[in-house]
């Protein structure tokens, strides 16, 4: 079983704050992790691979700095990461991410499954891992909060739905998104991480050439949207006393709940 | 070729680890006084047991700098599990890479960094303390044995360690040395526990020999110069336990600092008066200092591999002392809160007075500096 696994690394705050002027993520004293869902994916790979054997490889695309989630990801057991970095990849809204790893997966070869992370803690899209099987032209399941079954030639899922969940057999090859009730990840070796720092380490870093593509179709060139602005929602406390007998102020009060939407 | 830097890589999981697993549990191994076991199978299970250890049993190969970087972290959540941890690192191992023989080497390393064999160093004594040229604990040659008789007090995973790294005396040429006493041996027990104010996750107790049978192959050191290289290694062990005291210090100024920005009087944070300012920049210069120290001791290899007695000594010293005027300031930072136990900051203060002691007094280290600088030129 050759299982890839999509990496983000993203800033570890729950609180993401946005610089006013610029309009950029402060990444300030904010460290930098691998984002949370994608671990349950890294999770999921491989624990499949040390039930049915072959390997898992991650891909990941950012700046020089996103090799400390390849390295961490090695330390959790992977058994090679590729850093997709290239001055072209900057500024990819989610199609130009998935068209970039895209053509990684192509370019790594008879990939039989795919695990992306639900989604990632800056972005919150959930857009990369759908857009890629789409481009790949490949079943994908989403929300899975469970794996069943896999074998060389299908895989046996329970994916979330708004009602409950669904119980989905899919053939290979075939991409899925992991929620976090998947699995709980286990924690990076340190003689592998150590391993994962030295110059033989099974890291690669292919940049634009190495997956022949032009600048025009990825980074911010090869987006299909455009961010006019990025804010922090400003939160306003209101106050308002009603008065009057309980029987009309709560009635008044379920009035203003009606007006606001809020019931 | 982009690699990521194996220290900060080290540190960054170290400290998320620390996070998740460890800081969530201190106050109850506090509370019980319980030596918290488990760390220590997680340690084996992530291959951090043979971070020090030679590749070919099994290890890392890594040096005291990564050690220090590792222990840092786990001490701003608990420091007796880094203790622990540190005498597995930097302490009793160090003697059998360096001075057993191949087969007990083939025993025993693999068998640590896999966590079936974790080590406690046998130093202190009832009557002498932690002073080895009067170390009273004897061995008796008896043909192909040893016959050790003796006691040693407040030993650190006393209870818990399978094997015994024993500093004692030889009476057939009056030296001193140290061998290994696995916790099988006939005559060997564990004797009472301690109480101590903090660091209460040591599984520190006393351990008696009575006629204990050592085969001479567990023999490490004895005869002239066992004592000046007993003395070389404990300057790496000094480093350790001086960035266990930074840890601490780190973890006390961190709460202190977060509390002063989130704290309000009178319609302002803490830090907006010059008081508790001025209090604040006291503790980061301290802990900066520290980090100096510790760190440029950690790099110094000049003493075969090992930092030098000076530059050792001085980092434990400082940092131990640092530690616990930051710890103390930052109770003082968190008033009546620093003084529950809902908070950790008196925990702070506790670990940090106990580092003070831990692997021999800062008072006798200074004695080791004042040798030092009276044999220095100038």
């Amino acid at each position: 079983m050759q299982i890839v696994v999509t990496i983000k690394q993203v800033p570890d705050t729950a609180e993401i704050r946005i610089d006013p002027k610029t309009g950029n993520l402060i990444r300030e004293g904010v460290e930098s992790i691998i984002n949370p869902d994608d671990r349950h994916a890294i999770e999921a790979a491989l624990q499949i691979r040390e039930k049915l054997g072959g390997s898992v490889t991650g891909i990941c695309m950012g700046p020089p700095q996103a090799i400390d989630a390849i390295s961490e990801a090695l330390g959790l057991g992977i058994d090679k990461g590729i850093l997709l970095m290239d001055n072209y990849f900057a500024g990819a809204d989610t199609w130009a991410t998935s068209f970039t790893l895209g053509r990684a997966v192509e370019k790594i070869g008879d990939c039989d499954l795919i695990i992306c992370g639900h989604q990632a803690i800056d972005g919150d899209t959930a857009q990369v891992g759908p857009q890629l099987a789409e481009y790949l032209n490949i079943p994908q399941i989403t929300y899975v909060k469970d794996i069943e079954e896999a074998t060389d030639k299908k895989i046996v899922v329970k994916c979330m739905t708004d009602k409950g969940y669904e119980r989905i057999e899919c053939p290979l090859p075939a991409l899925i998104t992991v929620m976090r009730q998947l699995n709980e990840p286990r924690f990076p070796r340190f003689d592998w991480l150590i391993n994962a720092c030295r110059e033989k380490a099974p890291i690669e870093t292919w940049n634009a050439a190495d997956l022949g593509v032009k600048a025009s179709q990825v980074g911010l060139q090869g987006s299909l949207t455009n961010v006019i602005n990025t804010f922090s929602p400003k939160f306003e406390r209101r106050g308002e006393i009603l008065e009057g007998t309980a029987e009309k102020t709560v009635k008044d009060f379920m009035k203003i709940l009606e007006e606001n939407k809020l019931i | 070729m982009l690699r990521s830097n194996v220290e900060e890589l080290l540190k960054q999981c170290t400290s998320r680890f620390v996070k998740s697993q460890i800081m969530p549990q201190a106050r109850k191994w506090d509370e019980n006084k319980q030596y918290p076991l488990e760390n220590m199978k997680k340690f084996a299970e992530l291959g951090l047991l043979g971070l020090r250890i030679p590749k070919k049993y099994g290890g890392s190969g890594r040096g005291l700098l990564d050690a220090v970087i590792v222990l840092e972290q786990i001490a701003k959540a608990d420091a007796s599990t880094a203790v622990n941890l540190h005498v597995q690192l930097n302490a009793s191992p160090l003697f059998v890479m360096l001075y057993s023989g191949e087969e007990v080497k083939r025993k025993l390393l693999p068998a640590l960094v896999s966590g079936k064999a974790l080590f406690s160093m046998a130093q202190t004594e009832p009557e002498v303390g932690s002073n080895l040229t009067e170390l009273r604990t004897l061995a008796r040659v008896e043909g192909s044995y040893y016959v050790v008789n003796g006691t040693k007090t407040m030993i650190t995973m006393g209870s818990i360690a399978h094997v015994h790294l024993v500093y004692l005396r030889f009476d057939d040429d009056n030296s001193i040395g140290c061998l290994l006493l696995e916790k099988e041996t006939k005559g060997f027990s564990v004797g009472k526990s301690e109480n101590f104010l903090g660091l209460r996750g040591l599984g520190s107790t006393e351990l008696v020999f009575q006629d204990c049978r050592v085969p001479k192959e567990n023999l490490l050191l004895k005869g002239p110069g066992s004592l000046r290289k007993m003395l070389t290694l404990f300057n790496g062990t000094r480093v350790g336990l001086a960035s266990i005291s930074l840890g601490i210090a780190g973890a006390a100024f961190e709460e202190a600092l977060k509390y002063s920005k989130l704290r309000t009087i009178s319609g302002k944070p803490l830090i907006a008066f010059q008081g508790l300012q001025w209090k604040l920049a006291d503790m980061a210069i301290t802990l900066e200092a520290m980090k100096h120290l510790v760190y440029s001791a950690a790099k110094d290899t000049k003493l075969n591999g090992f930092p030098d007695q000076f530059t050792s000594s001085a980092a434990r010293i400082f940092s131990s002392e640092g530690a616990i005027k930051i710890a103390n300031t930052a109770l003082d930072i968190f008033g009546g809160y620093g003084y529950s136990k809902e908070f950790p900051m008196e925990r702070y203060l506790r670990e940090a007075k106990g580092m003070t002691f831990v692997g021999g007094t800062i008072d006798v280290l200074r004695n080791a500096i004042g040798s030092y600088l009276s044999k220095k030129n100038m």
